[in-house]
């Protein structure tokens, strides 16, 4: 309820918002005691994560805005580099067709693969962005940012450098402290979920190890990403509760809990198979049933040391994605369940859909940093970011719970959806495009 | 109520001797010092994106492509893809603030600003980016007194006219002092409202006094042009009609597109022969 609740006042600040200069946010004139110098530059990116990453490589390797400085800050004071021999880390993602056509478009796929670490899709766009002469400026986290007549001036945590720039992108994640010096209100909710994420080794060198496998169980799902034939990584979403004591489980122990969520039957509702089973012959005398392999859960013979972490799940969506001369980009601007593998996705359509935009405003001539270009970025990815947020927080909610007349209708819906090809297809596509 | 029927009671003698013709026996300059009053009142508020001006910005969405690519095929030389208008003069009459004049300047073309309000001129140099100096220039002066000039005459590859004829009195003058500056084969850009009972509602009533876009009294309705009688004078002064599309405003996303009917808003390219 409460939860409804802050998504009404979510819409309604999205559809009437003002866009106004936050009040607290103070206009500098150029005091007499602020330092005089601040370097000019036309575009800074805060966050030199994977999407932050991305946004910068999209305006350095584009023709359009070789003439514009772009920078990019990172609080940390250390980014991943491309290494052939480290082992693999725990972060992962699956990423879509758009996301893969935006790095070969960034010219940055032929580093990669489709299901990568972190580290890789980071260092691979670091490598790239090198070749445009466009290095992530460490140890500069943005510690206090102002408007100006036309421009805002960035004061970095080291005190003596300012920055005074056209646009502001925000990529600094989901804690983004940009986003609260702009007061941007936002909608979010605790999942009351953790995600446990592991490197895990297979049994047997599996030559076929390219599905990716998940099991809705009722304390939330488990799936298992193919990494390479021997390797798969893990994403386990499992209630407040239970964290703590699998955190504290022996790898041994941690090994046989997963392999038991897999395979296990003790969470089959024998009579919402049947059910299932009936009713599927019936739909069957009219749709044909589609060929189905039977695929087969992997074993997991054992875990990477130290890859074991535990993370909380919250949704987030903020209420504006924009601000005269400030846009929020990726997690810094909404935050999804982890089960469709959809979050760095959205971030990455964040940076196609800003730079289409921004590349279409320098074509008319416009100042790029202007409010109408950036609030039709806005209108485009609040749309389809919240649609996505909510459908996957719905889908959350309906494998939350044991009751058994919603068990088997979601049993029933969901073999309907795998047997019924044109449903099937229309999901596939959706999850694919994330438009 | 009483302010729709003030409005249409002063419009009811005016409906008879409708006719751009016949508008021009009692017209004695093309400016309107009403209307001069009015936009010096507004001057400082042309760059707020929100505020009283936020259609004009808009508008540019529609309007700078329309120009850029009607200026772009009618030359042959290949350009440089950030600055596609390079080396081309261009005058944009009644430039206001500078909303449609900037753009233009940064994609390259030296381009001339001129109105007649001095204010707009102020708030025009003031905006202007430093890095467009050298092709970007605003003047306070009228059409009437550039054309005196001998140095402009034939001088422009365009001349732009956007959102200005339905504040001039006399229209036929207007055409024939923008012929006097164009090249030969030059294009004439206008942007205006039409003439009809919808943009009687929706561009006057609607946008004026119910939703509030534009202030009350920026309009005129009388001064309003028709597309057909906007063809008849310019190939009366030896134009050729190029390009004559509709515009529909949508207010409440504040997005302009391109539309089939020209019932309220119209663009139209004209070529001089």
């Amino acid at each position: 309820m409460r939860q409804l609740l802050l998504l009404r006042r979510s819409l309604i600040s999205v559809r009437f918002s003002s866009y106004s200069v936050s009040p607290q946010a103070t206009i500098s004139h150029d005091e007499p005691n602020s330092p005089a110098f601040a370097e000019n530059v036309d575009i800074t990116i805060a966050g030199g994560g994977l999407v932050g990453s991305a946004m910068a490589l999209a305006f350095a390797s584009s023709p359009v805005f070789k003439n514009h400085k772009i920078v990019l800050l990172e609080s940390q004071s250390k980014l991943p580099q491309v290494s052939k021999n480290k082992p693999y880390s725990n972060r992962v993602f699956a990423l879509n067709a758009q996301s893969i056509s935006l790095f070969e478009k960034l010219g940055a796929w032929d580093l990669m693969k489709s299901i990568l670490e972190n580290d890789v899709i980071q260092s691979c766009l670091l490598e790239r962005l090198k070749q445009f002469h466009v290095e992530p400026r460490l140890n500069s986290k943005v510690k206090h940012f102002e408007y100006e007549e036309n421009s805002i001036r960035i004061k970095l945590q080291d005190e003596k450098i300012n920055l005074r720039t056209r646009l502001l992108i925000a990529a600094d994640g989901y804690q983004s402290s940009i986003r609260e010096m702009a007061r941007i209100s936002t909608m979010q909710w605790d999942y009351n979920q953790f995600g446990i994420v592991a490197t895990l080794q297979l049994a047997d060198n599996m030559p076929d190890n390219v599905v990716a496998w998940q099991r809705f169980l009722p304390t939330g799902p488990i799936a298992c990403l193919p990494l390479s034939n021997t390797h798969s990584s893990l994403v386990w979403t499992v209630p407040k509760s239970m964290h703590k004591e699998i955190m504290k489980l022996s790898d041994e122990q941690f090994v046989d809990a997963i392999n038991k969520a897999f395979t296990s039957d003790t969470y089959k509702h024998n009579g919402v198979i049947s059910i299932t089973e009936r009713i599927r012959s019936y739909w069957q005398q009219v749709i044909p049933a589609s060929p189905t392999v039977l695929q087969y859960p992997p074993v997991i013979i054992n875990v990477e040391p130290r890859s074991r972490a535990a993370f909380p799940l919250t949704l987030l969506n903020a209420n504006q994605y924009v601000r005269p001369r400030l846009v929020l980009i990726g997690d810094s601007a909404h935050r999804i369940h982890p089960m469709a593998g959809q979050g760095v996705n959205m971030g990455f359509c964040d940076v196609l859909c800003l730079f289409n935009i921004l590349e279409q405003a320098v074509r008319d001539g416009a100042d790029f940093s202007s409010l109408i270009y950036l609030v039709d970025y806005e209108r485009q990815r609040q749309l389809q970011c919240l649609t996505r947020l909510l459908s996957i927080d719905s889908l959350n909610r309906l494998y939350s719970t044991n009751f058994s007349p919603v068990v088997a209708l979601r049993s029933i819906g969901l073999s309907f959806v795998n047997e019924f090809s044109p449903l099937k297809k229309f999901f596939e596509k959706q999850a694919a495009s994330s438009t | 109520m009483s302010i729709l029927y003030r409005h249409f009671i002063r419009l009811i003698p005016q409906f008879r001797s409708i006719t751009l013709l016949s508008r021009q026996l009692y017209i004695k300059s093309s400016v309107d010092p009403g209307e001069i009053n009015r936009f010096r009142q507004l001057s400082s508020s042309w760059w707020n994106e929100t505020g009283a001006y936020t259609a004009l910005h808009s508008l540019n969405q529609l309007r700078i492509p329309f120009i850029r690519e009607q200026l772009v095929q009618s030359s042959s030389k290949i350009k440089d893809i950030l600055k596609p208008l390079k080396d081309l003069q261009l005058l944009d009459i009644g430039c206001g603030g500078g909303i449609l004049t900037e753009p233009l300047a940064r994609l390259g073309a030296s381009i001339l600003g001129i109105d007649a309000v001095s204010e707009n001129i102020y708030t025009a140099e003031y905006h202007a980016d430093p890095s467009l100096k050298e092709n970007l220039n605003y003047k306070h002066v009228t059409l009437e007194e550039l054309c005196e000039n001998v140095e402009q005459i034939e001088k422009y590859d365009a001349v732009i006219a956007s959102e200005v004829i339905e504040h001039i009195n006399d229209v036929d003058t207007f055409i024939a002092n923008i012929s006097k500056l164009l090249k030969p084969k030059g294009l004439c850009f206008i942007t205006t409202l039409n003439q009809t009972m919808a943009s009687y509602f929706l561009g006057i009533i609607a946008a004026e006094y119910i939703l509030r876009m534009v202030p009350p009294g920026t309009h005129t309705w009388n001064k309003f042009v028709r597309p057909s009688d906007l063809i008849t004078l310019f190939e009366k002064n030896d134009f050729n009609v190029v390009l004559n599309n509709g515009m529909f405003y949508n207010p409440i996303i504040n997005r302009w597109s391109w539309s089939e009917s020209q019932a309220i808003n119209y663009a139209l390219c004209a070529a001089k022969n």
